[in-house]
């Protein structure tokens, strides 16, 4: 990128950057308040984040004779061969394969309850090759993991690398379905840590912040606590400590009680990390009656993806663990009767470099294909555009095979928040560069 | 016998009857007397709280017709209709003389009986000696005066002190001025009820030392893991300044040692709580390491070398630490260069890229108060392109491990990665951040030059500067503070540049950081949340609370709060530098950490700590308790005073304290009563803060 030429044709681009990067307002309350919620019944989102960067250029593949190639070619150590991956057709007449370690996902792809949403990013508008090399409307700080996976949380484009201030759409959601919410427990439930909980906070709405396996508090504990945490507000530092304190103890007691309640499911997850959460996840949903809400969105989190270095050792295995644990997850569902009101989602830092560095690993992209899974997907197809997989081809803003997306975070997020039930009204409050994009609704659930 | 001498002997027995108030003589019961009496008549001083059975006569007949009263009236004591007087049982306000009163109630007849009080007399002090006391001293003082006799209480600031009579004209008192005692003492001598009183008060000036208990102890807070008494006072006696320069004096405390079964986790909290000589430069190991988070490898041994590695260049040159990480066997471990990165092609970016937005520049220009650059449309610059982190990836190429590494040598595993003529290197010209670096030189000098042109950048001076105010003092310094510290960062006042002992000393003597040492100029969100590992560390060491293989509950705790000690979830350390409080400006990192489970293994690792006994399991710490329980007894001022000053530097909120002397009111027994005041010290949302 070329810093130089990017500040001169600032100049021509007039108000357009500083408008969207300023225009940060929350959902205006009237149009919330207007809004009846457009369904009854339960649904939730639950948000897998790919930490690291996933190279998700090795997930989905496409079988087109010369984009295979490209893909080949770009990366002989870590292609997987053309003869194991599991094939789909999408409804473009194209044809895909499923990097085989992710077998439950290729058959949920097959029985039309996975979609794959192509090349998707934080993206501000439409950008082409051309304006990316002009510097224009380029999102801050790509390829940096952390601000990266605030972008994904917040879809605002030009984070500051100074002060994180913005609350994520995921928080945001929760603020405009707050009607749905009995208001003893909070809609957003984090068990990821990190830049990603990002997406978690709201403007008004706060999220839980828990793990598989909260100890809980001490009884001897809970009579102190709750005498020193009914304390007058003092400085902002000293009421975050406090209100802090005064949640995970309300929080804590709420959880427990509704779980202890709650449906023992007999569904076996993994023991991995992201088996854990799910099934976390899993209980929680349960447990939704008791805890007064007919909307959740919970946060999960999957790491080992940062794969510069022999990807080959540890890509397939990573995938694979979140493979087992998305099918376990689905099975729960069933168990819990809710299959057709949960909507499973990824979202990854980054994809990584189609082509392949010198020790056989891959590096900081950003576009990738995200997976949404979950029997309210409506076909399973692959949404939006395809990346042409040429090495410093069209689509190739670095020259090792790093696609522009053309799928933004907010058109991603708006088809998601809409079948949550949001009205269409209030999505522009909650994705600030929806209103760039003609298609506001990418229509996979 | 002759009849007039008969007659006037009856008139004189009827007198004589009359005068001796006998009835029964056939006086007819209508008759009105004049004469009324009241018995006793006279009395000595009548005792405070004492009572006098009055009676009434008409002549030499008791006559029970009166009414009784006594004056002044509501000062004097009280008398009921029976003639029972009761004195007042205190003096205070008692007048000189009283007088009781029967009236005769059919009659005119009145009788009264004046008296005094007898009253112990009103002590005073007229002199005390020393005419200054010392805070932290114990001081024999002794009182003059009158009236002293009698005494039973002598009080200091309202609090009981043990005080010994020596005779109607002097008391002796033995006294611990406490560290923080305020500009004068306040002495008064009580002598007890019923007739007691108590002395006017005294008082003798406390001598205030140049720097006072309190700041002392903020003090020590940043540039230390936390305060001890002993520290405080060598605080004290030396000055801010050269107490530093001690700590900058103090050479490495290393994490691994030979005989610690590889428990290098349990020694930040070991060295960390009882390492006085090297406080700071533990803590600063801990916070520099936090920049460059290298993980846990299966390599063998290296869980250490980066860690030992920083601990041994804590208070070197910032171009030498940075140097020294980069070709440290583990950091290559780390960020994926340590061998097999064929130059040939595309070299990995992670070192190239991950040296430059952590390690050294961040990501964004800064200006040298810390606040982002902007272009003239508002937006953050960036600091470093696609094209410098290739520059650097290409330098680093081809690094072997030093021969027979951690089997021989060095057992903090300091060994430097070299260069090989097996592995090739990229040999070719680099250019990173506008500088070239020469082609046809080795891995090691092409990565020495490349950190030595990010070192030399002008970005690291406000970056790192920043985030070592971050991890020391406050995580919103003003851009002032940030500046004044670049500048000491780009010229130490000899030239040199990036020298991290004489920026760490600004940062620490700032008058910024030094303003909030009196609690009115604290600032309201002054200050930043401690971290999972330092609140243990501060545990342990303010409460002086250290044995078994102390620092196991530390570590746990710090593991389960996402801060597991040494091995951080990714290079991208456990906390974010830019991270608010909630729909705020207000920055602050730590509290990245504050999840529900980090409150509740909080929770935990106190109760284990402070109510589990010691005995039989080697990984738990425990307490010096007959200390505590001196302090604890009594009325439970001692504790909760010593409390708020060492802990939160006279900064102890009101709730917290009004639990506190619950507590007292609830828990007799001092030990319980001290672990009861501890934990929920602990527990407090107050305790979270460093301020």
């Amino acid at each position: 990128m070329n810093n130089l030429s990017r500040r001169q044709l600032f100049k021509t681009m007039g108000a357009i950057g500083i408008s969207a990067a300023l225009r940060r307002v929350l959902p205006p309350a009237q149009i919330l308040a207007q809004a009846a919620p457009a369904q009854v019944g339960y649904r939730a989102l639950v948000c897998i984040a790919l930490d690291g960067g996933c190279d998700s250029n090795n997930i989905i593949i496409p079988l087109d004779p010369t984009q295979y190639a490209n893909y080949a070619t770009a990366r002989p150590d870590l292609a997987v061969a053309q003869s194991s991956l599991v094939p789909f057709n999408a409804s473009s007449g194209q044809r895909y394969g499923i990097n085989p370690a992710l077998p439950n996902i290729a058959s949920l792809i097959g029985s039309g309850k996975c979609a794959v949403v192509a090349n998707a990013g934080p993206l501000s508008r439409p950008l082409t090759k051309d304006a990316f090399d002009a510097g224009l409307n380029v999102p801050t700080n790509l390829m940096n993991h952390e601000l990266q996976r605030i972008q994904w949380g917040t879809s605002y484009t030009n984070t500051s690398a100074v002060a994180s201030t913005k609350p994520g759409w995921g928080g945001r959601i929760a603020d405009a379905l707050a009607s749905y919410s009995s208001g003893q427990y909070p809609i957003v439930t984090a068990l990821a840590g990190g830049a990603e909980v990002a997406f978690c906070m709201g403007g008004t709405s706060v999220p839980a912040l828990v793990a598989p396996g909260d100890p809980g508090f001490p009884d001897q504990a809970l009579a102190s606590i709750s005498i020193l945490t009914n304390a007058p507000a003092g400085s902002q530092m000293l009421s975050a400590a406090t209100n802090g304190l005064k949640n995970a103890l309300q929080q804590d007691a709420a959880l427990r009680n509704a779980l202890a309640s709650a449906q023992t499911l007999k569904t076996v997850f993994p023991s991995t990390s992201i088996g854990t959460q799910l099934a976390e996840v899993a209980q929680i949903i349960s447990a939704r009656g008791v805890l007064g809400l007919q909307r959740q969105i919970f946060l999960v989190e999957h790491g080992g993806f940062d794969t510069h270095e022999q990807q080959q050792n540890s890509f397939s295995t990573t995938v694979s663990q979140l493979d087992a644990a998305v099918s376990a997850f689905q099975s729960a569902l069933a168990e819990l009767g809710v299959s057709d009101q949960v909507i499973t989602f990824t979202t990854s830092d980054f994809n990584r470099s189609l082509l392949e560095n010198g020790a056989a690993g891959t590096d900081h992209a950003w576009g990738g294909h995200q997976l949404v899974i979950g029997n309210a997907v409506k076909a399973a197809d692959v949404y939006g555009t395809f990346p042409d997989l040429t090495v410093n081809g069209p689509d190739d803003y670095l020259g090792t095979g790093c696609w522009i997306p053309t799928t933004s975070v907010d058109q991603y997020g708006a088809t998601l928040a809409s079948w949550m039930g949001v009205p269409d009204a209030a999505l522009s409050g909650i994705f600030p560069n929806l209103g760039n994009f003609t298609t506001k609704n990418l229509g996979f659930v | 016998m002759r009849l007039r001498n008969s007659i006037s002997l009856f008139s004189l027995m009827i007198m004589m009857f009359a005068a001796l108030g006998c009835g029964g003589f056939g006086f007819s019961k209508g008759s009105s007397v004049t004469t009324l009496i009241i018995t006793p008549s006279q009395l000595a001083p009548v005792p405070m709280g004492g009572s006098v059975q009055f009676y009434s006569y008409e002549g030499a007949f008791a006559y029970t017709n009166v009414k009784w009263s006594v004056s002044p009236a509501t000062s004097a004591g009280s008398i009921n209709q029976s003639g029972l007087y009761v004195a007042p049982s205190s003096s205070d306000g008692v007048p000189p003389t009283a007088t009781v009163t029967a009236q005769d109630q059919k009659g005119t007849g009145i009788a009264s009986v004046t008296f005094s009080f007898a009253s112990d007399p009103v002590p005073v002090i007229s002199s005390a000696t020393p005419n200054s006391l010392t805070p932290g001293t114990t001081a024999l003082i002794t009182l003059n005066g009158s009236g002293l006799g009698k005494v039973s209480v002598v009080n200091i600031n309202n609090e009981p002190v043990s005080a010994q009579v020596l005779s109607d004209t002097m008391i002796s008192i033995t006294y611990n001025v406490p560290g923080w005692a305020s500009s004068a003492v306040s002495i008064t001598a009580s002598s007890p009820s019923p007739g007691g009183s108590t002395s006017e008060p005294i008082l003798i000036p406390v001598t205030q030392p140049a720097i006072s208990y309190d700041a002392a102890s903020r003090f020590l807070q940043q540039a230390a893991w936390g305060p001890t008494d002993a520290t405080i006072q060598h605080v004290q006696s030396v000055g801010f300044a050269q107490y530093i320069d001690e700590q900058l004096a103090s050479g490495p405390d290393y994490f691994y040692t030979d005989d610690d079964s590889g428990h290098v986790a349990f020694n930040l909290f070991i060295n960390g709580a009882t390492h006085d000589s090297s406080q700071l430069r533990v803590k600063m190991a801990w916070i520099l390491w936090k920049l460059y988070c290298t993980q846990f490898t299966t390599v063998a041994w290296v869980e250490s070398a980066v860690p030992d590695q920083v601990n041994r260049d804590a208070f070197a040159n910032f171009e030498t630490l940075l140097t020294d990480t980069a070709l440290n066997p583990q950091m290559g471990v780390t960020l994926n260069y340590d061998l097999l990165d064929y130059p040939t092609t595309n070299p990995n970016e992670n070192f190239g890229r991950e040296s430059m937005q952590l390690f050294t520049t961040g990501p964004v220009l800064l200006n040298p108060d810390g606040t982002p650059q902007t272009d003239v449309y508002g937006n953050q610059v960036p600091a470093y392109s696609q094209a410098d982190v290739i520059g650097i990836s290409r330098a680093v190429t081809g690094f072997v491990y030093p021969p027979n590494y951690r089997e021989n040598g060095d057992p903090h595993g300091l060994e430097q990665l070299q260069s090989s003529s097996t592995f090739p290197h990229d040999e070719g010209e680099k250019t990173v951040l506008g500088v070239t670096i020469p082609g046809n030189q080795t891995v090691t000098q092409d990565t020495t030059a490349a950190m030595h042109i990010l070192a030399s950048q002008p970005n690291v001076g406000p970056f790192i500067g920043k985030y070592l105010i971050h991890e020391l003092v406050t995580s919103n310094p003003s851009p002032a503070y940030v500046a004044r510290i670049t500048a000491v960062w780009n010229d130490d006042g000899n030239g040199v540049r990036g020298d991290i002992p004489a920026v760490v000393k600004a940062i620490l003597l700032d008058p910024e950081a030094r303003a909030g040492d009196d609690s009115a100029q604290l600032a309201e969100n002054e200050g930043r949340f401690r971290d999972p590992a330092q609140f243990g560390v501060f545990f342990y060491r303010t409460l002086q609370c250290i044995g078994g293989q102390s620092g196991g509950e530390a570590t746990g705790m710090a593991t389960i709060s996402n801060e597991m000690i040494f091995a951080a979830p990714s290079i991208f350390s456990y906390y974010q530098q830019n991270t608010t409080l909630p729909n705020s400006t207000l920055l602050a990192p730590e509290s990245q950490l504050y999840t529900v489970s980090a409150l509740e293994v909080r929770a935990w690792f106190l109760y284990q700590t402070i109510y589990m006994p010691a005995g039989g399991d080697q990984y738990l710490s425990y307490f010096n308790w007959p200390y505590w329980e001196s302090l604890a007894s009594g009325d439970g001022s001692q504790i909760i005073d010593y409390i708020n000053h060492i802990i939160f530097h006279g900064t102890m909120s009101s709730g917290l304290k009004s639990l506190l002397q619950a507590d007292v009111q609830q828990i007799s027994d001092p030990q319980q009563r001290a672990q009861k005041i501890i934990f929920d010290t602990f527990l407090s949302p107050e305790i979270s803060l460093q301020r």
